[in-house]
């Protein structure tokens, strides 16, 4: 083989395995402890993206949204029934109250940015 | 002088308001200054020479409250949004157009001027594109990055990078290339074009997106602002947010009904077809509910305000409709989990692609390679997975709520859709639920209009339903005699002195009982009559039987062709009553309903719905949503038939705005009519990417000898979501309710 093709086939399949463990072999970031309101920015995803909040205490989850990108601009919370546009640059707040113990997703309008809320 | 309106936040009690009132009335320049704390709303009035909205919010502020002057609703916000993207989109589309279209120009024409063939003019044209307007994919790639997460924007940055950086190494060591025997090529034509086409994309997606949210602006628009409130005698036209419960309010015609309430003085024809859907205008007297938002037609009346803020029947449906179209549907979940891997796996296609073109493919074997990787990375779309369910959600959802049919969440939508079997209710569903006479019979040579003027004066006296529906049906045409010495002889009839004759009217038993000499005649035409289920009462002047009165709950007109519909659709109906196995086989037969479960207790609904779902049918239970409650919620999806103020039916999947049964094959129709929308959406993103990714990796060549130009996978990307959308904007346009729509427009 020459030279060259050894060259591409090195840095494609370091490309390739660097992809699956950049993107795909992320850890769960800790979750951080909400009381009763917590802030979390929009930008590129969700910071913070693990939240863990107390079971039927109503919990105030403020988006900042930063990011100008359109598939951030909604973010839903499926099983609290809630679909909110965030205005750019701006805060929005979403209150909840969960009535069960467990864990819950929430995402942006087309299903690519994930965060959690995780009820103890 | 200048009048503002807004809400505050931070107060807690009623004192709160008097204070910040207070404050504001001391405050310089304020002219007047009403601050209700039931609805945290504040207007004021003041002299904007001396006084601004700063001061204004100052004052506020100063003793610990907060004033959102300005603050419009969630709508509006979003309209504005959209509009401020869709002008930024257009504007930068214009410049990208032009550029692109030089670069286009000087890489295909033949007779193009030579300086647009000049690689370095290429070059020039090509650096804005892809730095200025294609800025916001590197901004959104990158923050991704940060977050190890990716998305759309990362494969168009990563795409057209490649080209671009690609050309320029080209340009800037040609001649070492060219040295070496390496045929090199430049792609700034290409780069441009993508970004060019992409942003189309988008542009047309936005303006399409903001369609689908269209239901819920509409439903806010036909709040009224104004009302005439009656305060201390005197007419105000105050802002609807200043309206307390308990103000009385004056409604004129042609007018919006403010708020819901009560009419207490004067009548009207209200069309109510903006909230329920009912197409004909609804009479209304003194003590009937009004509904706010529904037009006054004909008269002037007054009521009382019942029901403020979001309290009111109009706002509980808006919220309703908010909270379905946030939820989630059941068949989005396999998308949504592809959507979440969808990015990195295409980045790992792309550079597996590059690899097999360079190891094995023909020369130039780089440009194939750098071609095909280019195309898979610009082809993919995963955004068309991710709008695929919530878009006609959102549009089904919203096409039902101006129709009457709410929907709690996309799971009752989605369940709705395989129905098999419904179970009604009888009373109130299948019937109209009230009493009414149905036919009268007399003995021979009677005064019968005189007669019907002492039934009529004797039962103006009862208040039993049964009477009221006697009383509705006389009124017109008899005579309101005096009644002397009336008695309710309670569960058996009436008795009173007409006239100096005893009328009686009641049931049989009461007639044995006060010995009355029965008609044979009339006793047979009875017995025929409870064959129908009738009730029948017996009325006798003077212990003499001269007449009865068949009464009714009967069948609503339009129970039979529903029926019909919905057995077309392949849902078998079932009545379940707590009426005799006779009288419920009476009326089923009149609703063409074969199926019926008789003599139910109230508590025992729910067990036969249990049972039914047990044998492995889809249940639908159709009831009042008031005695029926545990049944509705225990079915597959309840059905929930309205007609009072009362949305809110927690018990229910899908709530009925009014009592009309034709809303019921309309709910099938709806919610077949968006899962088969949702189906095509998702049968075309998968099947989008599953196709033509692979064309883009370059699976054609070895059998026709063609690789996909990236700049034809970009046009197809562009199109790849916006057609998703205008696809769900397509459910606006389905007729529901109608009989040969059984595959309708979709």
């Amino acid at each position: 083989m020459s030279i060259d093709r050894i060259i591409a086939t090195i840095l494609s399949l370091s490309g390739i395995i660097f992809t699956y463990w950049f993107f795909l072999m992320k850890k769960e970031s800790n979750a951080v402890s909400v009381t009763d309101h917590i802030k979390i920015i929009v930008d590129g995803g969700y910071t913070p993206s693990v939240i863990e909040v107390a079971k039927d205490k109503a919990t105030t989850l403020e988006f900042f949204r930063k990011d100008p990108s359109s598939c951030l601009e909604e973010v839903v919370i499926p099983d609290f029934h809630i679909r909110q546009f965030l205005p750019l640059q701006q805060s929005t707040e979403i209150t909840i109250t969960p009535k069960e113990v467990g864990e819950y997703t929430f995402h942006c309008g087309m299903s690519m940015f994930f965060g959690k809320i995780k009820v103890v | 002088m200048k009048k503002i309106s807004f809400p505050i936040s931070g107060m807690h009690c009623a004192s709160c308001a008097v204070n910040i009132q207070r404050k504001l009335r001391k405050t310089k320049g304020v002219e007047t200054a009403n601050v209700n704390y039931a609805n945290e709303q504040a207007t004021v009035e003041y002299d904007d020479a001396q006084c601004s909205e700063r001061d204004v919010d100052k004052a506020i502020s100063a003793i610990g409250y907060t004033a959102h002057i300005g603050a419009q609703n969630g709508e509006d916000i979003i309209a504005q949004e959209r509009e401020r993207e869709l002008k930024e989109l257009k504007q930068k589309l214009l410049y990208s157009s032009v550029f692109t279209a030089l670069l286009l120009i000087g890489a295909m024409v033949p007779f193009a001027p030579a300086f647009l063939k000049n690689m370095w003019v290429m070059w020039l044209l090509s650096t804005p594109v892809q730095f200025w307007i294609g800025w916001q994919y590197y901004r959104s790639a990158w923050s991704g990055l940060k977050n190890r997460t990716a998305n759309m924007d990362t494969l168009i940055a990563l795409g057209t990078s490649v080209a671009y950086f690609f050309s320029v190494i080209s340009l800037l060591f040609m001649e070492f290339f060219r040295s070496a025997g390496i045929e090199v090529h430049v792609y700034f034509e290409v780069s441009a074009t993508i970004i060019t086409l992409i942003l189309l994309g988008k542009f047309l997606e936005l303006r399409a997106k903001g369609q689908t949210s269209e239901a819920i602006k509409k439903l806010l628009d036909l709040q009224a602002k104004m009302a005439h409130v009656i305060r201390d005698g005197q007419e105000l036209e105050l802002p609807i947010e200043q309206v307390v419960k308990g103000d009385h309010l004056r409604v004129l015609p042609g007018e919006k009904v403010p708020l819901d309430g009560i009419i207490i003085k004067g009548e009207t024809a209200i069309d109510e077809s903006m909230v329920t859907g009912e197409s004909l205008p609804v009479e209304k007297n003194i003590h009937d509910k009004v509904i706010g938002a529904t037009i006054n037609q004909s008269g002037v009346f007054e009521m009382v305000a019942e029901k403020v803020g979001s309290e009111t029947m109009l706002a509980q449906i808006i919220e309703l409709v908010k909270q379905a179209q946030g939820s989630r549907a059941p068949i989005q979940k396999l998308s949504d989990t592809v959507a979440s891997y969808f990015v990195p796996a295409v980045i790992m296609i792309s550079l597996a692609t590059f690899l097999v073109w360079f190891l094995i493919g023909p020369e130039p074997r780089l440009m194939h390679a750098l071609v095909s990787m280019i195309s898979v990375l610009i082809i993919a779309c995963p955004c068309a997975l991710g709008l695929a369910t919530p878009t006609s959600i959102m549009v089904g959802v919203g096409k039902g709520a101006q129709n009457g049919i709410l929907v709690k969440d996309a799971e009752a939508l989605e369940v709705a859709s395989k129905v098999n079997t419904m179970l009604f209710d009888k009373t109130g569903t299948l019937t109209e639920g009230k009493p009414v006479v149905q036919e009268r019979a007399f003995i021979d040579n009677v005064d019968q209009n005189y007669v019907d003027s002492l039934i009529y004066s004797l039962e103006k006296n009862s208040h039993h339903p049964l009477a009221t529906a006697v009383v509705q049906f006389l009124e017109k045409h008899s005579q309101l005699r005096e009644v002397q010495h009336f008695r309710d002889l309670s569960g058996l009839g009436v008795k009173a002195v007409i006239d100096g004759h005893e009328v009686l009217i009641g049931t049989r038993t009461l007639m044995e009982q006060e010995q009355v000499t029965l008609s044979t005649k009339l006793d047979e035409v009875a017995k025929t009559w409870r064959t129908k289920a009738w009730t029948v009462s017996y009325v006798a002047v003077v212990q003499k039987h001269v007449a009865l009165i068949g009464i009714a709950d009967t069948l609503k007109t339009a129970a039979p062709k529903t029926i019909q519909q919905l057995q077309n659709m392949g849902v078998t109906p079932i009545m379940m009553t707590g009426d005799n196995q006779q009288t419920a086989l009476a009326i089923a037969k009149q609703a063409g309903i074969t199926e019926v479960i008789a003599e139910v207790l109230p508590q025992d609904k729910e067990a036969h719905v249990t049972r039914l779902k047990k044998t492995g049918k889809v249940v639908a239970m159709v009831g009042d949503g008031i005695n029926d409650a545990p049944a509705l919620a225990a079915a597959d999806v309840g059905m929930a038939m309205g007609g009072g103020t009362d949305v809110a039916i927690e018990s229910a999947g899908i709530t009925l705005l009014r009592s009309d049964i034709v809303l019921v094959p309309a709910a099938l129709q709806l919610s077949k009519a968006t899962m088969r929308n949702i189906r095509q959406n998702l049968g075309w993103a998968f099947g989008y990417n599953l196709v033509l990714v692979p064309v883009a990796m370059g699976v054609l060549y070895p059998l026709l000898h063609v690789q996909l130009n990236p700049m034809l996978a970009s046009a197809a990307m562009a199109l790849s979501s916006v057609s998703v959308v205008s696809n769900a904007l397509r459910l606006k346009q389905v007729r529901l309710n109608e009989q040969n729509n059984k595959k309708g427009v979709l």
